[in-house]
């Protein structure tokens, strides 16, 4: 396990520093300059994670160990393929959260009781976070069985516009009482969906559900990678 | 040569697209609106230079690296076989894609320097660009072919070659080691040389000036190097290995490089010390000071929506100490107040000078409202504990449609006030009620001569005011400004220029222009409505609006902006620059203070 690990760690961390870099440089960039409102430069930095990190970490995890050929040779490994993506999953879960909680670190601490309140800030950067991390295990399990890096971020790309796409209906629903189940089954519930009810009567049962959905996709991809390890 | 004159016709036959595209984008489309203009205003205007400035760069780096990416990187080998010097190969290259590139940028603004017959600024302006920036696009061009040359990657090669546009852009003006390549300096450098000739600008004098020749041959050098490396890498094979990696740090710093440009220039460097609030409905109007005490003056609406506005206005005394600290208000009614307060040499008693329209017999005309005769008058305002004794002066006899602002001036016991075009004379010998002394129209007119931009004042000569005073009086209050003193006048606001006092004669003072504040393309798009209300002292500018900044004026030939304070969220008004340098400016819940930069 520990070998696997500093496999992973090996490979990713650029992206770790690359993540952090940016965001972090935007934040403190435009935080300095003030030019726009903080809470733009906020929620654009959440925005771009939103669409960068999933499609960087969760959509490549796999996929470019079948183009340079290597999965096969991870497989044989006298490690179980679940502990593998265990791993896997575990690294790609701390590259998103790392650079977003440097971030929102540099937010506060710049920017904290200026427009926003501090509470505000960490409150923004949660949401951000929590659809990253739904994103990522929705990527993480339609990309397994792809061969190649370049098909899997074509797909990745794909999931995170199909979901922009069913955000976009659900928000010219305005509200009807049909589309809030469907609310909560979408990624984006945590940074687009309302919370005129208080966070407690919404914020949590979407995190309930996303939890759900991705321990199912978690499984489900386990479930592959498992499958080509009899084969 | 024979072995030249077939590279050429390769080499254009490959790269004539580019031309084409070119001179689509440059030329057809500003025609296009040069049609429209006749049509709607019936004359010719082509305007050639918002394209090529705006996308000249782009264009270069396109050129480039589409100039080599397809040799370099499918049909390398192909082309080292050919019984052709490698060196000689590339350099046709190279230099058919810049004369492309000269062709397809200058031409259209030479067209636009053809018709433009304004002969004023932009005309000037035009000829600086026509003269500097190919200087710029064979740098941008030249390194996005070297870029070409050693990554062999179109994708990366582009990334590569707008990061550099932006640098060569945006970094000079914000790093001062850097200034040498700045466009602006040498526009503004090549002003100077347009003042003094007091014409157009003639190129041969242009390229004896330091600052463009320095601009010039940096640029050279560094298109001159980079054609050297790309010789090297094409020679000897030299390749940058590029990934993934590479992109997405190219990316990174292709996102962060015109996000930083924009943080250091406009960034705040101007801390906020304090921000004192007061009551939700009260406006800040004035903060008058002097060396013993400083009052706020606010107002506050009272009246309902759909009724005349009515507005109750307060003062307050204030203490400058390390904190401002405000005293309890003191009401002085319901009134209009929008002249000069000005504190008289007595302690607690200030004085206003407003008017009063005067009656008028004329029936009420809304077709044709022509400007109502008015009446001055001074208020003397003495401070009590918790309330103002107020003592009007009416001057009824006194009509005219050109009273403005009133500028104070004391004389022991005597006080003359400048408002509009005329002196009044009081004697304050008893300080709560002074008296009306004399009052004369004063002859007095300031303008803006063109073409050498000379700025003259003109005054009666048997005036009792000291002339700088009666400077002050009149440019203080219009979009004109003193800075410091008499000497040094500056106009505009974001954009404004420097006059010097150059000479007087008897009745009249001139100005002439010595320098110009022009900002950079990023803060004319950053400051948004930049409020026009200045405030200045000790060779310092203040501008307001969504931004606090301040400029170093005390050397009127080179205005610099040496301090910012952005507040996106916030419209701020400069109220005043204390002694000690703290800025006190408005925000929406009361007043900011602002530390030196």
């Amino acid at each position: 396990m520990r070998s696997l690990l500093w496999k992973e760690w090996h490979e990713q961390r650029w992206k770790l520093a690359f993540m952090s870099v940016l965001l972090a440089g935007i934040a403190f960039t435009g935080l300095h300059a003030r030019v726009i409102p903080d809470e733009t430069v906020l929620l654009s930095i959440g925005v771009l994670a939103v669409i960068l990190m999933p499609l960087l970490v969760g959509a490549v995890l796999i996929a470019p160990e079948r183009d340079s050929r290597t999965l096969d040779t991870l497989l044989a490994l006298p490690t179980r393929a679940v502990q593998i993506l265990a791993v896997k999953t575990v690294i790609g879960v701390i590259l998103c959260v790392v650079p977003l909680l440097l971030t929102c670190f540099i937010g506060v601490g710049m920017a904290g009781g200026r427009e926003l309140l501090s509470s505000e800030i960490i409150s923004l950067f949660v949401k951000c976070g929590l659809t990253i991390l739904a994103l990522f295990f929705w990527m993480l399990a339609l990309t397994i069985r792809l061969p190649g890096e370049t098909r899997a971020t074509l797909l990745g790309l794909g999931v995170l516009i199909g979901w922009m796409i069913i955000t976009l209906g659900l928000t010219e629903a305005h509200g009807a009482d049909w589309s809030k189940p469907i609310w909560l089954l979408n990624p984006a519930a945590f940074i687009v969906g309302s919370f005129d009810n208080g966070v407690s009567a919404w914020l949590l049962p979407a995190a309930a559900i996303q939890a759900a959905i991705a321990g199912l996709l978690w499984f489900w991809a386990s479930r592959q990678l498992s499958e080509q390890e009899a084969h | 040569m024979t072995l030249s004159r077939p590279l050429v016709w390769k080499e254009w036959a490959e790269s004539k697209t580019i031309l084409f595209i070119g001179a689509i984008v440059f030329l057809v489309l500003p025609l296009i609106g040069a049609l429209e203009r006749i049509i709607q205003y019936g004359r010719f205007e082509i305007w050639t230079s918002p394209w090529v400035v705006g996308l000249g760069g782009v264009l270069a780096v396109v050129a480039g690296v589409g100039i080599i990416i397809p040799d370099v990187a499918h049909r390398f080998e192909f082309i080292r076989s050919q019984p052709i010097p490698l060196a000689r190969w590339l350099l046709v290259k190279y230099l058919t894609g810049l004369v492309i590139i000269l062709i397809t940028l200058c031409v259209p603004l030479a067209l636009e320097c053809l018709v433009d017959h304004s002969g004023e600024f932009s005309g000037f302006y035009l000829s600086v660009l026509l003269l500097t920036l190919p200087f710029t696009w064979t740098a941008i061009y030249s390194i996005s072919f070297v870029a070409a040359c050693l990554i062999r990657r179109t994708a990366l090669s582009v990334i590569v070659g707008v990061f550099v546009l932006l640098v060569i852009y945006f970094l000079p003006p914000m790093v001062p080691a850097l200034e040498i390549l700045s466009l602006n300096r040498v526009t503004s450098d090549l002003g100077h040389v347009r003042l003094n000739h007091n014409d157009d600008l003639q190129p041969g004098i242009a390229a004896l000036h330091p600052s463009f020749f320095v601009f010039a041959t940096t640029f050279l050098i560094i298109a001159g190097l980079a054609l050297l490396l790309a010789i090297a890498a094409i020679k000897r094979d030299w390749q940058v290995e590029s990934n993934r990696k590479s992109i997405a740090w190219a990316l990174a710093i292709f996102l962060l490089a015109p996000l930083a440009s924009a943080s250091l220039q406009l960034g705040t460097n101007m801390p906020l010390l304090q921000t004192v609030s007061i009551d939700d409905k009260e406006r800040p109007q004035r903060f008058v000071q002097d060396g013993n005490q400083a009052l706020l003056f606010t107002s506050k609406v009272i009246s309902a929506p759909g009724e005349d506005m009515r507005s109750e206005t307060f003062i307050r005394r204030v203490t400058t100490g390390p904190q401002l600290e405000l005293g309890p208000r003191i009401s002085l009614g319901v009134r209009r107040w929008w002249g000069a307060f000005a504190q008289s040499p007595a302690p607690d008693v200030l004085y206003s000078l407003t008017t009063e329209l005067a009656p008028d017999p004329r029936p009420e005309d809304k077709q044709f409202d022509p400007p109502r005769a008015q009446y001055p008058v001074l208020r003397s305002i003495r401070l009590l504990e918790s309330s103002a004794e107020i003592i009007p002066l009416e001057m009824k006899d006194q009509t005219s449609i050109d009273y403005g602002p009133g500028e104070f001036v004391f004389k022991g016991s005597t006080m003359l006030v400048i408002s509009g075009k005329h002196e009044l004379s009081f004697n304050i010998s008893d300080p709560p009620h002074p008296r009306l002394l004399s009052a004369k129209q004063l002859s007095i007119s300031v303008g803006l001569l063109m073409p050498d931009d000379r700025v003259v004042f003109k005054y009666p000569t048997e005036c009792d005011v000291p002339v700088d005073d009666l400077i002050a009086a009149h440019l203080k209050w219009q979009w004109w400004g003193l800075v410091g003193d008499t000497q040094t006048l500056f106009h505009g606001v974001g954009k404004f220029n420097c006059y010097s006092r150059a000479d007087a004669a008897a009745g009249m003072v001139n100005f002439n222009r010595v320098g110009r504040y022009a900002p950079l393309p990023i803060e004319r798009y950053f400051d948004r409505n930049p409020f026009p209300q200045m405030s200045f002292k000790n060779g310092l500018l203040a501008t307001g609006g969504r931004q606090v900044s301040l400029f170093d004026v005390t050397d009127p030939s080179n205005p610099r902006r040496i301090g910012h304070y952005a507040s996106p969220l916030e419209q701020n008004e400069i109220l005043a620059i204390l002694p000690d340098g703290r800025v006190v400016a408005t925000n929406s819940k009361g007043l900011i203070v602002l530390g030196k930069p």
